[in-house]
């Protein structure tokens, strides 16, 4: 598995000597550590922060960014860093409950796709079709506000229309697997569908499933912002990042630059994270990069 | 004995491979099937192996129809064994899939222990066939067909495959049916060459 294994003569404890010899497993967990770290810290923080910040307080108003309030304050006085905290623990979490939930939707229609036959592939490819052919934002808008917005619209809305990439994906692994040499020759050896699935399908599924899954949160956290920026989203009166980019639209040309440009980035390096801990995972579980 | 009687084999909607086909492979003897590509060698070995089923007729090993759920006892060695092995899975796993492979086997096939924990991409072709060969090496394998099992590899590595293949199926019976183009290495393992193919 490691590097011990292949070479007894060199002592385990000799890190610096594994990270010479090229692994690139040892950064990629180290880096997608930290990155979970950083998310556990920012949740923790969003759970435990303070509400005072998010009170009005027209004496600190319109503050721009100092030691003290390191993210300014907004046209109410409210503390901006505990805004954009609070908001953007508010916006992961439900980015997070949508991607889940639409990653589900797309394992078991690609299993479907895959194992029961050409009336079902049919069905569920013309779904995947569908949905992929509407424009994105038009079909989150629509669903969203059948919904009644609000959270669960949102949740709904960015559910149903992400999941048609990954199972796509997970469709072509399969059925590509169901055809390859290794596969028909375990069937030869006299293993049943079950031991096949476990031991052929699920080593090459599951880190596609996994991979698709952190490559979905970045979209849903995106779409959710973009939803409640355009309200159709979350409602006002609890920060998300979406509101708070919506608020501050009004308040851009009067010189008040760090109410939209720091939620923002804040929002976009959550976002790019989310997308190295994706290439991290990658790494890791891919034979041929976690050995070289 | 292999035997097969008859066989009709067509793809999807093409011609005709295979029309009236027969082979028989008794236990012990080492059959070469030589000739061009294709004629329908490789469609013939997979229909002997279980791989493919046949338009019409039958494929028996020993008197019985070939199993579809348990172990089936024609087993086939692939000109390519990194397509017949699973990326995911280590070398340990995939050489122990079919039977408990006896670390003798593993000696004579000169396979290093360590290379059980690795996986197939770090394996060379020859080292790979190798393993390839030790997985079917079991005792439920009655019969084997090599459908241009050495074709990609060197001389000194086709030497040894052919060598412990050959002593194994000797010592324990099994049939053989050795496909290959190359006339001159069938003549040496042979012990009787079906040329319906080749001319």
């Amino acid at each position: 598995m490691n590097t011990q294994e292949m070479n007894p003569a060199q002592p385990f404890f000799n890190l610096s000597a594994r990270w010479q010899s090229g692994d690139k497993r040892q950064p990629a967990c180290l880096s997608a550590g930290c990155i979970a770290l950083f998310f556990l810290l920012l949740f923790a923080a969003g759970y435990f922060m303070n509400d005072t910040g998010l009170a009005v307080d027209f004496l600190n108003k319109k503050i721009a960014p100092s030691l003290h309030y390191p993210f300014g304050t907004d046209w109410l006085g409210r503390d901006m860093l505990v805004r954009t905290v609070k908001g953007l623990c508010r916006s992961l979490g439900i980015g997070l409950l949508a991607a889940f939930c639409s990653s589900i939707i797309s394992i078991a229609l690609g299993i479907m796709a895959a194992t029961l036959g050409r009336k079902v592939d049919l069905v569920v490819s013309t779904l995947v079709n569908l949905v992929m052919a509407t424009p994105h934002l038009v079909l989150l808008i629509l669903i969203s506000f059948a919904c009644g917005g609000g959270a669960t619209g949102v949740i709904i809305a960015v559910t149903v229309s992400h999941w048609p990439n990954l199972t796509r994906i997970i469709r072509a692994e399969i059925l590509q697997l169901r055809e390859s040499d290794f596969v028909l020759l375990s069937q030869r050896f006299g293993k049943t569908p079950v031991w096949i699935a476990r031991h052929h399908m699920l080593p090459h599924v599951l880190p596609q499933f996994v991979i698709g899954l952190i490559l979905m949160f970045p979209h849903a956290i995106l779409h959710e912002a973009g939803l409640t920026f355009l309200g159709f989203g979350l409602a006002p009166h609890q920060p998300s990042i979406g509101i708070l980019l919506a608020e501050s639209m009004r308040h851009l040309s009067t010189g008040y630059w760090w109410l939209a440009i720091l939620p923002g980035i804040s929002l976009v390096f959550t976002v790019k994270l989310f997308d190295i801990l994706g290439n991290n995972f990658r790494t890791i579980l891919e034979p041929r990069t976690s050995q070289e | 004995m292999l035997h097969a009687e008859s066989l009709f084999f067509h793809y999807d909607q093409g011609p005709w491979i295979l029309e009236d086909t027969g082979i028989s492979i008794l236990p012990g003897e080492i059959v070469g099937l030589p000739g061009p590509s294709g004629q329908g060698k490789s469609t013939l070995a997979r229909l002997l192996c279980g791989y493919l089923h046949p338009i019409k007729g039958q494929v028996s090993a020993d008197d019985k129809p070939l199993p579809k759920k348990s172990y089936c006892p024609a087993q086939l060695l692939f000109q390519h064994p990194e397509l017949a092995m699973n990326p995911r899975r280590k070398i340990s796993q995939t050489i122990n899939e079919g039977h408990a492979c006896s670390p003798d086997t593993l000696r004579l096939l000169g396979i290093h222990p360590l290379w059980l924990q690795r996986y197939p991409h770090e394996l060379s072709g020859g080292e790979l066939q190798r393993i390839a060969l030790a997985r079917v090496m079991g005792e439920r394998t009655r019969y084997i067909v090599a459908d241009e099992m050495t074709a990609m590899l060197d001389a000194n590595t086709q030497a040894l495959i052919w060598e412990v293949m050959l002593a194994w199926a000797r010592r324990h019976r099994v049939g053989v049916l050795a496909i290959s183009h190359d006339l001159h290495l069938l003549k040496r393992v042979a012990d009787r060459i079906d040329r319906r193919f080749a001319d």
